[in-house]
Parts: structure tokens; sequence; C-alpha cells
């Protein structure tokens, strides 16, 4: 993969002595979408948190060809770099719109700050609707569509989402999932998505690695992982 | 019914006090979830570099504005130096930590200044104000001050996106971090605010109480109470509260007695507390998952 926007070799990572990932490597192209795959407790989240070094981890960690690993969160995300966590992230004792204020906490262009904002409320009116109400009392689904536009609010080069189906009606992921394919195709965003839902992420996506207990157990694009009929029985189960 | 609204006036003016305060250990309180006991003494030792100044001849709001500089800086170089390496350790340690503060202000004043009661100069004219006989001037222009002070804060955190990036920083530094924040230099900005708001209680209330290394202990004590009242995570609460003690304080004081005026403001409090544990304003925190 050629002028790779995100690039991560020998990624090694670690919970006190539990040791989660194996020296892992893996890419998201400029404007791609990659998407991780696997099995609870692989080390599809502890991936995401050691790219924007939430966790303690040693390997290499490429953005647009510069080493970011070792270098403070908060650094990380300036350079572009937004995060969907695991658990969705909200403040929760915050309003809808100071929430996605925060999202574009590190952007100074005023104006292009509250377009961004209307243009999440069109992507997703009921964040309008409740954009005074305190974040906490969302349902879980909208608290995802808010975690995802505050994501977006930072403009990102690179998003990282985890899971962002979970707990959401299949009809909301549909939706959902068109807004993301939108704005990655009229922004150029590259994303890097870690999914339980695999059908869903391969269609998205345009490459797939599966991970197995910390370890990258197989790799290609999207339409091959999805075609071969024994890697869907023994690893996707669908 | 004069002397009750007498009584009641100038209790606003000391609970505008106790208010300054207890908003000073909310923040800190959102930020880390404990009490800041070295709160007053930090007031207090920053009121004694506004003496010193205005006795060196520096003009009397020349003195304030420096020393409201100093103690946010002090505030800031506090969380920094010495907040920040325990700031994982288990909270016994960090309790000791801030106690060790209050013990080291309190024996650095006396140490520096001496413990001889000194008095300390009011901004505000001898005679009373408007020619109303209920204030006097300098309770008057206390409570104004504290009420510019309030109003001012507030705007900030409501309105701007560095109060709105500290809120967010105390409330979820996980969450913070990915968006960008600094969280580290917020809580030591929200330090630095804590101790400037608590350094003009501190000159607001020693000219009332003279200046001497333990003026602010009592003052605490009842900034805590009214912090508790209404709502140790409630910034608006905190300073109701505050207001609250100060009047209760003062009418107790008066009617029943001098000597019970502690207790009987410490049952009331506690009553609240039994009914209401978070405070009246308290929030009571709704989260859905």
């Amino acid at each position: 993969m050629n002028a790779a926007l995100l690039d991560v070799r020998g990624l090694h990572a670690r919970y006190g002595p539990t040791r989660v990932l194996h020296g892992i490597d893996f890419a998201v192209a400029e404007a791609g979408i990659t998407t991780i795959l696997g099995a609870n407790g692989a080390g599809k989240t502890t991936a995401l948190r050691a790219v924007c070094n939430m966790i303690k981890n040693e390997g290499e960690v490429r953005l647009g060809g510069a080493r970011i690993d070792g270098r403070p969160t908060e650094a990380i995300v300036r350079l572009g770099v937004a995060h969907v966590p695991d658990g969705r992230g909200t403040f929760m004792n915050l309003s809808v719109e100071e929430n996605l204020r925060l999202g574009a906490h590190t952007r100074r262009d005023r104006a292009g700050v509250a377009a961004d904002c209307e243009r999440m409320y069109e992507h997703f009116p009921r964040l309008k609707e409740r954009h005074r109400q305190q974040a906490g009392t969302l349902s879980g689904g909208e608290q995802q569509m808010l975690a995802v536009s505050r994501a977006l609010m930072l403009r990102p080069r690179l998003l990282l989402l985890d899971e962002p189906s979970f707990g959401l009606a299949p009809r909301i992921v549909q939706h959902l999932f068109e807004i993301l394919r939108t704005i990655q195709a009229s922004e150029r965003i590259g994303m890097l998505l870690v999914e339980q839902n695999a059908a869903l992420a391969l269609k998205l996506a345009d490459h797939a690695y599966l991970l197995e207990t910390g370890r990258v157990v197989m790799s290609g694009p999207s339409e091959v992982i999805r075609s071969d009929e024994s890697i869907r029985r023994s690893y996707l189960g669908y | 019914m004069n002397a009750l609204l007498h009584q009641i006036l100038s209790g606003l003016a000391t609970g505008g006090i106790y208010a300054s305060v207890a908003l000073a250990l909310v923040m800190i309180y959102q930020a880390t979830h404990l009490v800041n006991f070295a709160q007053g003494e930090l007031a207090m030792f920053s009121t004694y570099i506004a003496w010193a100044l205005i006795e060196a001849g520096v003009p009397y709001w020349g003195a304030f504005a420096l020393t409201v500089v100093f103690a946010f800086v002090l505030g800031v170089v506090i969380e920094r130096v010495i907040v920040r390496p325990v700031e994982d350790a288990p909270i016994l340690a960090i309790v000791i930590v801030f106690i060790a503060l209050l013990v080291i202000f309190n024996s650095m004043a006396g140490w520096i200044f001496t413990y001889t009661i000194k008095p300390f100069p009011s901004p505000f004219p001898t005679e009373p104000l408007f020619g109303n006989s209920y204030l006097s001037s300098h309770e008057l222009g206390s409570m104004g001050i504290t009420l510019v002070v309030l109003l001012l804060l507030f705007v900030f955190f409501r309105f701007t996106p560095l109060g709105l990036a500290m809120r967010a920083a105390a409330q979820n530094p996980v969450s913070s971090r990915l968006v960008g924040i600094r969280v580290g230099w917020m809580l030591a900005l929200g330090w630095g605010l804590a101790a400037a708001i608590g350094a003009i209680a501190g000159m607001m209330v020693a000219p009332v109480v003279f200046l001497e290394p333990n003026m602010m202990g009592g003052i605490l004590l009842y900034a805590f109470a009214g912090a508790l009242l209404g709502g140790i995570d409630s910034p608006g609460g905190a300073v109701i509260g505050g207001f609250i003690v100060g009047v209760l304080e003062n009418v107790v004081g008066a009617y029943v007695g001098t000597e019970l005026k502690l207790t009987v403001a410490l049952v009331l409090i506690v009553g609240v507390l039994v009914v209401r544990p978070s405070g009246m304003f308290g929030q009571v925190h709704v989260n859905r998952v």
C-alpha cells in the first residue's frame, strides 16, 4: 500500500503485565477505509487505543509518513486523528451542542465550526432536536451519532471508529454507515474501523485485517476476504 | 424588623466571602474529587502578600491586582509541581499532600510575617455609602466585588471556549484528550483560578477579621459547609449555599447566641444533607447506557 495515511509496524501493547498485541502491522490508505475484524478480546480496541497512544505501546506508527508513536494523545489529535472511542466518550453533563463544540476544540475558524455544527444536525436531525439537552440523557443510538459527529467536528484526516454499530438498531446502523461513506467520499477522510459486525464492515471498507488474540492472521482487500468462504466460515461466522 | 434586616444584609456580606471560597473548593473538587484543605491558607498567604505590597507603598488597587496575579501563578505552580506527581496516588496520599500544604503555608506565613495580628486596610470609605444605615461601606463594597467576580466566572465558564474546555477536562479527562484538550494545563488553570478567587476573598475579609496566619480557618469551615449545603459538585449551588450559611450564621448569632451559631448552622446543614445527600442543588446524575 503506497502513500499510506496511517502505517503501523510491529505494534505491541499491554495492560499492566497482560500483553494484548504481539507486533501487528496494518495500514490505512489516503482516503481509504480499513477495517480490523476479530472476536471479543482479539485486541481490536487496543489497536485503536495504541494508535493514539492512550495505552502503553511499542512499535512504529506513522501518520502521512511522520512518526507519531510516543507523542501525547492530545498532540496526535491535533495532527488530525479523531477517535470515536469504545463506550462513546460522551461528556455526559454537557449539552449536545457543547459536546459538538468540544469536538472542534483545536480549530480556530469560528465560522467553519458553526457551519460544521449545522452540517452534523443535517446528518442527524435528532441531535438538532436535542441540542440543548444534557448529553447523558440521550439514548445509546443518539450518543453514538453524537460521538461520530463530535469526531467529525475536528475535520480529521484520519477517523478511528470503535464499533460504531454497537447497540444500534439495524436501520440506524444503515443510516450511520451511509453517512460515513458519503463523508469519506466527499472529504477524503481515511478511516480505521473496528467492528464485530463483519458483513457490514467488509461492505464499507476497502481493506481488512483479521485479528486473533493479538496477531494478524489474515489481511487483504475486503473483496477477497468477503468472497473467501473458508475465511468467512472460520473467522467471521456468517 | 429593622434589626433582622440588618442581620440578614450583613450576613449576605460575609456570605459572599463564604460563597467565593466555596466556589474555589468546588472547582478543585470537580477536577480531583477531593476537598483542597489548603484553599484557605493559600488565600491567607496571598493576603499577606497584598499587605506587604501596601506596606511597601503600592496603592491599594495596584496591590490588589498584583496579589490576584501572584495567587493565580502560585496555584498553577502548586498544581504542576506538587499535585501533579501524586495525581494517580491513593486518595489518602493526596489528602496528606493537601494537609501538608495547609501546614506549610500556615507556618511560612507565621515565619515570614510573624503571628502578630495586623490590621488590613479596606479600599472603601469609612462612612456608610448612599447614607444607608444597614451596611457599612466595606460590607457593601466587598459584596459588590464578590458579585462581580462570580459573574465574570459564570460568563467565563459558560460562554468561552476555554471555559468549556476546562469544564470538559474536569468531568471527563479521557474524552477531553481525544478532542485535543491539554488536560494537564486545564487542571493547572483551574488551580490558578481557585487560588485567585481565594485571594480576593482573603483581601475582602481581612479588614473584618484582621490579618493573622489562622484567619481563614473558620472561614474555610463555613465555606465547606456552604459548598456541601448547595451541592459540592454544583458551582451555582455552592455559591448559594455560601450565602445561606453567611445569613444563618449572622441571624443565629444575633438571636440565639454567639456561642451556638456554629452549632445551629451545622445542624441545619446536616439536616439538609440527610434529606438531600447531594445538597440542595447537587446534580442527581442521569446517565443512560
